[in-house]
């Protein structure tokens, strides 16, 4: 029992990371039905600025997590420069088109970092000091639940965001009918990059997470973290806010225990086979919205 | 709008598995590039030949990827070894001095497919030797074709144990896992004293798995000691399955032989999940990169090939000309090793009094050559036998800690 709710645990350390990075993949598509496949490589970006600017903030006094605001904007402007300079242009050519710039985008962003930080893994140096929680013999590091609850945070603000603000409901009503949004007022443009921005910020939120738990950083990082989301934004219904925070629980779980009841080495393969299966059931995903837009 | 659905979903799909296969591919899909190779000889000015008074040899280790600081240190040490042999007055054979050059060191980026396109354009200069590669899946990837092209190969730091048995042009400048297997279980159980030992290797690594292999062998002759393997693979960032299910167990230590970038979240998982005993790994920890989580890599030990900080002659000469030459960049015990081997291959075709492979490797198998890291002798099999060197962490700093 004890070993369950201890894998419970990692799992949903694991979860609340890909949740986190799944939040921005579900953003943007639900917003211009595109997938931003170099969402995991701003995680990256978000992962090196930390890395750079940690020990900056130390210097000043300052406490080492003040540098996620910072990473917040960097991510911030690396998301809205690739939306403005590649993604834009090819708006409208079709959703062919707008994966492939995406991947392509995710390469020159991997291969950048690489000229940039060279290829040798980087230690970020930890930002939180917190106690691990024990139940019983249950060790539960204080990460995992400061991940945990930042990432329910983050979901409930961006649902309340999109749910009840003008922002949000023109976020809303871009997705249903661009022209219609257009003829109402809407700055179709200016929503997709403001949609970027918050897609982006979230990121870096995610990097902070992530560095957290997995303290050492390439510039690899972000084809599997990203893959992973992905396929938890998937899981979730993608498009759906919270249906990625459950993808993206479920996902880091499954991971997790195939790890501990079944086969830690070959447990991608495991993991991935259930995934398809639910979504053989639930093609639209687990909170996925049933099919009934206007035609 | 069904129609459409159905166009996302297969569009889902296809992107899903390509992005699969990138994945797949790890850190070559990321970085690659036409050739596969970087020249970085001091000489590019023309294609360097063998002629009259040069005898040519070419280096492989990964210069990019994720193993790339390996590669740093051993680009320097190759070149350093061949400065200094060149200024000393050559490779002497028969009376005669010839000039060691650098054909190409070419990189393999840690990635097995990579390492083969290396190895054949080393082949494809005049060359008497190739010194490389790190990683032991990219060594076992070209060491068959070297062996029937009769191309002597010497690896400074692949340890795998099937390595040498390829052929009599194989050679190793290291200990091989046939040797580092047994000695890591005997430190667990004698150095710490464990009875219950838990495992954590990639399974999808020629170096990790034979090492664990090894390991297990004799762990399982050892009477009333325990052990249990966890397998993971080398790209994972999360252990935290396989670290609980070794505190359940009651392990006493945990050995984890995987490559030095996957170290620090290892290590730092286990700490965090209150796991305090010593974390003991193979020689792949070199390069292990402490900063930030100096505390936690307390007692942790790795078995090296050599320690750096040692008070010999030898070493001390070393650092201080590898530090006047490159800076502290890559000053690990890679480094040393390339160094080391190049000028192992010199004294063998010295001793040879040739520069051909097919002589120079009997030379090899007969002699004795004293590195840094304690004195390497070849068996009947061709394998090297070397001494094994403790290192350990205190408070951040690599502290040598004993030799077995």
């Amino acid at each position: 029992m004890a070993k369950f709710i201890q894998s419970l645990a990692n799992g949903l350390n694991l979860g609340s990371i890909y949740a986190l990075t799944a939040l921005g993949y579900t953003m943007v598509y639900g917003i211009i039905r595109m997938i931003n496949f170099a969402h995991g490589d701003f995680i990256m970006v978000g992962g090196f600025t930390l890395f750079y600017l940690i020990p900056v903030m130390l210097k000043m006094g300052l406490p080492a997590w003040f540098a996620v605001f910072v990473a917040i904007i960097v991510c911030v402007f690396v998301g809205v420069m690739t939306e403005q300079i590649a993604y834009k242009p090819v708006r409208g050519q079709g959703s062919t088109t707008a994966l492939i710039t995406a991947l392509g985008m995710s390469l020159v962003l991997e291969n950048g970092a690489l000229v940039l930080f060279g290829s040798a893994p980087r230690n970020v140096p930890p930002m939180f000091n917190l106690p691990a929680v024990a139940i019983g013999s249950v060790t539960i590091p204080g990460t995992t639940i400061l991940t945990l609850v930042i990432g329910i945070v983050m979901m409930l603000l961006l649902t309340l965001f999109i749910k009840y603000t003008k922002l949000g409901r023109a976020m809303r009503a871009v997705p249903e009918d661009k022209i219609a949004s257009t003829l109402v007022g809407i700055n179709v443009n200016k929503i997709i990059t403001i949609t970027f921005a918050i897609g982006s910020g979230l990121a870096a939120v995610a990097s902070m997470m992530y560095t957290t738990s997995y303290v050492s950083i390439k510039n690899e990082l972000g084809i599997t973290l990203g893959l992973k989301a992905f396929v938890a934004a998937v899981l979730g219904g993608i498009g759906s806010v919270p249906g990625a925070m459950i993808g993206g629980l479920l996902l880091g779980i499954i991971e997790i225990m195939v790890k501990v009841y079944m086969l830690p080495g070959t447990y991608e393969a495991v993991t991935y086979l259930i995934l398809i299966l639910v979504l053989l059931v639930r093609p639209s995903g687990l909170m996925g919205k049933k099919v009934n837009e206007k035609v | 709008m069904k129609k459409r659905m159905k166009k996302i979903v297969a569009m889902l799909t296809v992107t899903a598995l390509s992005m699969g296969l990138l994945a797949g591919c790890g850190d070559s899909a990321a970085t690659t590039e036409s050739t596969g190779t970087t020249e970085t000889t001091e000489s590019t000015e023309s294609a360097p030949a063998a002629d009259g008074d040069t005898i040519l040899i070419a280096g492989i280790a990964p210069l990019t990827g994720s193993l790339a600081s390996w590669g740093e240190g051993a680009v320097n040490g190759y070149n350093l070894a061949i400065k200094e042999i060149n200024e000393a007055g050559g490779v002497t054979i028969d009376g005669k001095s010839y000039t060691l050059e650098s054909a190409v060191f070419a990189d393999d980026k840690s990635d097995a497919t990579e390492a083969i396109s290396a190895y054949n354009n080393c082949a494809s200069y005049d060359i008497s030797a190739v010194i490389g590669s790190c990683s032991s899946s990219c060594t076992l990837s070209f060491v068959e074709t070297a062996q029937e092209s009769g191309m002597l190969v010497i690896t400074p730091y692949s340890t795998n144990a099937t390595i040498c048995k390829t052929g009599d042009y194989i050679f190793r400048e290291c200990f091989s896992d046939a040797d580092q297997g047994p000695t890591l279980a005997k430190m667990a159980t004698e150095e710490f004293g464990a009875k219950n030992i838990a495992i954590v290797a990639a399974e999808d690594s020629d170096y990790c798995a034979g090492l664990a292999e090894a390991m297990e062998g004799s762990l399982a002759e050892m009477a009333d000691v325990t052990f249990e393997h966890y397998g993971c693979v080398t790209t994972d960032t999360d252990y935290t399955a396989q670290i609980s299910k070794a505190i359940e167990q009651g392990a006493e230590v945990i050995i984890y032989p995987n490559n030095y970038d996957t170290v620090p979240n290892f290590v730092s998982q286990a700490r965090d999940a209150g796991f305090s005993g010593p974390i003991l790994g193979g020689d792949a920890w070199d390069g292990t990169d402490v900063t930030g989580y100096e505390a936690k890599f307390n007692d942790c030990y790795y078995l090296a090939h050599l320690d750096l900080s040692a008070d010999t002659e030898a070493v001390k000469n070393y650092v201080a000309a590898y530090k006047a030459e490159y800076g502290e960049e890559g000053l690990n015990a890679v480094s040393s090793l390339y160094y080391d081997t190049v000028k192992m291959l010199v004294q063998a075709m010295e001793t040879a009094n040739s520069y051909d492979p097919a002589v120079v490797k009997d030379a090899l198998l007969a002699m004795e050559y004293d590195s840094m890291g304690g004195t390497v002798t070849y068996d009947e099999n061709g394998d090297a036998k070397k001494p094994f060197t403790i290192e350990t962490f205190k408070d951040g700093a690599l502290t040598y800690y004993g030799s077995f």
